[in-house]
């Protein structure tokens, strides 16, 4: 009969029970379980930026101003593991190379004009592949869910979609700046290799383009092909 | 311009590559033929600890490596630290390929693995004392006072300490009752090879203090009878130790008689997976379990990962033989919000016990406040002491589950709290009469958790939380989640029997009582 009451009184009462408060929950997690995705898993994907300086020899190359041609890349990335120390993947990137011409007498590119100020703008889509080769860890490769200290090779295409002239010239004081559009002498398409020297998420970014940029029908020489800088991923 | 660059380039990249020596260890394939006495090797305790541990005097792990060996690697190589006769292996640091090669081709070497690091725990502080209280409070829930009615403070126990530096141990006033009565036995630094530990990071001066300090007449924590050992594993303004430190102050404590080892640090995320932490992988588990073989007590900290990704414990504490402590929050008496989670990657229990995780503890000069599983850890090294001092007939696997049996919440256990806080009067045989403190109602859809009138009013300070524990288990007991509820009404919870199935089980503990539902 006792139990029966409190039977009766703990169904009333447990309408109450579910606005007991909850001071700690936790849902067991599986510790034994690998991820697929991560910078130590089977696979890694990342979205990177980059900025950097495009450099060359001016007696070879076009005389651009050094430290004033760079370029800027955001890419996106896959990585595939192999194995703790071989990994491959592959890049979607744009970049937006800006060019700084030197105004010197007997100029040529992208004409024998000179300004005050003047620069060409060539932005493109591509794609690379790359094989990673981590070190450090190679006789133990023991490192947690980290991309570690790597070493990239890879080669990439670039598909050119825009091109810009952008001149500024002084004239009575007064400052004019014109951007010209429409040049033939650029090829749509152009190839690089390039290396990557990485610890973790941030890297060190070298590249030399395999093909002209400009169009070997053209009187003057290429664009400097070399590209340095860093890039942080994300 | 370009060559400037690529210059640079190869230089940095150069630089990183051999910014220092490759380590490795070089494992050997025998011993050698070589004489050994253990009665000059050993402390006498640790001859006491193998007799009373039913172990050989002495075994083929105890012999060290081989001095001629030795010499013939270190010809081979720039320089060699570590010697390990649990493992018999040889750190050395090599700088080229050649010498790799050379030493893998030696008859005895059995094979060479890279070695990493391994890092100190965490830990914050806080210079402020704000609660007045919880200096007493910190051993006072795990029962001190029983302890002290007996008498049992560590006496007869060696403790060592593996830290990161003990800066003002040679002069606070919290160890002065151990320096004045001689129990400072011995230190060790094995990031320099020399006996002077008194400087460097302040965690081992906090963690040694939970252990066995006392401030203005209150205990820190509850060893404050037993000798210590000191070891410093940590390079000091480096966050980094190499696991062969704790291997080798593992072994000098085993040498030195320790009984306990009570060791706040542990490696996760740099170098492991979460499935890694399954008590066989790492270096320093290996070296944890080798040492419980020897009869030692490990107590490890469990880690402060819960609130961040990694989230699990951290290795030595995945060993089935160390004691993995979590951490208690003093002001909610349950799970503190960064104590590591358990179960490990083969799904054991852990953490195996709990003590509080915000502590008061030995500062620069005074007292401090600071938080971490590193200060749970050394507050249950001091029980343990006490405890093994209670009851000296306790081979080290029985005091481990009799530790565990102590927790508060025992046979309750979930992969927060594991079995709780250990309580002093399990060791001193006053615990409390079992009291049924509520029931389960059993309808024909429903089991109703009813608390006894009489305990849902309670004017004990320790338990005038009303907590209600319960966890789902399957038939194995691996959980599959637990709750922590407060008990705001005499029916707190009510199980539908339609959500389970034949196997499971739901247990239950509300103040110090534990019911089992099996479906």
């Amino acid at each position: 009969m006792v139990k029966k009451l409190i039977f009766i009184l703990t169904i009333f009462t447990s309408i109450n029970s579910f606005g007991q408060t909850t001071l700690f929950s936790l849902k067991t997690i599986d510790f034994s379980k690998h991820e697929k995705w991560g910078p130590n898993q089977s696979n890694y994907s990342q979205f990177g930026v980059g900025y950097g300086f495009i450099v060359g020899s001016a007696e070879k190359y076009i005389n651009i101003k050094d430290a004033n041609a760079t370029y800027i890349t955001l890419n996106l990335r896959y990585k595939k593991k192999l194995n703790n120390v071989f990994a491959f993947g592959f890049d979607i990137f744009h970049n937006a190379n800006t060019y700084q011409i030197k105004q010197i007498n007997g100029k040529v590119f992208p004409d024998t004009l000179n300004h005050f100020k003047e620069y060409v703008n060539e932005s493109d889509l591509g794609t690379g592949i790359f094989i990673r080769i981590n070190f450090y860890h190679f006789n133990n490769s023991k490192r947690g869910n980290y991309l570690g200290n790597f070493i990239d090779l890879g080669i990439s295409g670039s598909w050119v979609y825009s091109l810009y002239q952008s001149t500024t010239n002084k004239i009575n004081m007064l400052k004019i700046k014109e951007i010209t559009r429409g040049f033939d002498f650029f090829n749509k398409y152009y190839y690089s290799a390039f290396f990557r020297f990485g610890i973790d998420k941030t890297s060190i970014f070298l590249a030399t383009r395999l093909s002209n940029l400009l169009k070997s029908t053209n009187t003057f020489p290429d664009l400097p092909p070399f590209s340095l800088g860093m890039e942080v991923s994300f | 311009m370009l060559k400037t660059l690529l210059f640079l380039l190869i230089l940095s990249i150069q630089s990183f590559i051999s910014i220092s020596q490759q380590a490795y260890r070089v494992y050997l394939t025998d011993k050698g033929n070589q004489q050994f006495d253990p009665y000059t090797f050993f402390d006498e305790k640790a001859l006491l600890r193998r007799e009373h541990e039913h172990l050989p005097i002495y075994d083929v792990t105890d012999l060290p490596v081989f001095k001629e060996y030795i010499d013939c690697i270190s010809r081979l190589s720039d320089s060699i630290s570590v010697c390990s006769r649990w493992f018999n292996f040889v750190k050395v640091y090599i700088s080229s390929d050649k010498q790799y090669y050379q030493i893998k081709s030696l008859p005895f070497v059995l094979n060479i693995e890279e070695s990493l690091p391994v890092k100190l725990l965490e830990c914050s502080l806080n210079q402020t004392t704000d609660d007045n209280n919880l200096l007493t409070k910190q051993t006072q829930r795990m029962g001190s006072k029983y302890f002290k009615e007996k008498g049992f403070d560590g006496t007869g126990i060696r403790i060592a300490i593996f830290d990161g530096g003990f800066p003002e141990v040679n002069t606070h006033e919290a160890f002065a009752h151990i320096r004045n009565s001689g129990r400072l036995l011995k230190t060790w630094d094995f990031t320099k090879n020399k006996e002077f530990v008194y400087y460097s990071s302040s965690h081992g001066r906090q963690t040694f203090a939970c252990v066995g300090g006392i401030y203005d007449s209150i205990n820190i924590g509850l060893a404050t009878g037993s000798e210590y050992l000191l070891a410093l594993t940590e390079v000091g303004s480096e966050p980094f130790q190499e696991e062969e430190w704790w291997l080798a102050a593992a072994e000098w404590a085993d040498q030195n008689g320790a009984d306990i080892i009570s060791s706040s640090l542990g490696y996760g995320h740099q170098r492991y997976f979460t499935s890694d932490m399954d008590g066989n992988t790492s270096l320093v588990v290996k070296a944890a379990e080798m040492a419980v073989r020897k009869g030692i007590l490990v107590v490890n900290s469990a880690g402060n990962e819960a609130d961040k990704k990694w989230k699990g414990i951290i290795t030595p504490s995945d060993g089935d033989s160390v004691l993995a402590v979590g951490g208690i929050d003093p002001n909610t008496d349950y799970h503190i919000e960064f104590s590591s989670y358990g179960p490990t990657a083969d799904k054991r229990l852990k953490p195996n016990v709990s003590a509080y995780g915000h502590v008061i503890t030995a500062g620069k000069n005074g007292i401090t406040s600071a938080d971490g599983t590193s200060f749970s850890c050394p507050l249950v090294s001091g029980f343990a002491a006490c405890a093994w001092q209670a009851k000296p007939e306790l081979t080290v696997m029985e005091l481990f589950h009799e530790l565990e049996k102590s927790g508060h919440l025992y046979p309750y256990y979930d992969y927060a709290h594991g079995y709780g806080i250990p309580q002093a009067a399990y060791f001193t045989n006053q615990i409390n009469e079992n009291i049924e403190t509520f029931e389960v109602i059993d309808s024909p859809a429903f089991y109703t958790v009813v608390i006894k009138p009489a305990r849902f009013n309670n004017t004990d300070w320790l338990q005038d939380m009303n907590l209600l524990y319960y966890h789902y288990a399957d038939a194995g007991g691996y959980l599959s989640s637990s709750e922590i509820i407060a008990v705001e009404s005499v029916s707190p919870l009510v199980l539908q029997k339609a959500n389970f199935k034949e196997g499971d089980i739901v247990r239950i503990h509300f103040r110090g009582h534990t019911k089992t539902i099996n479906f």
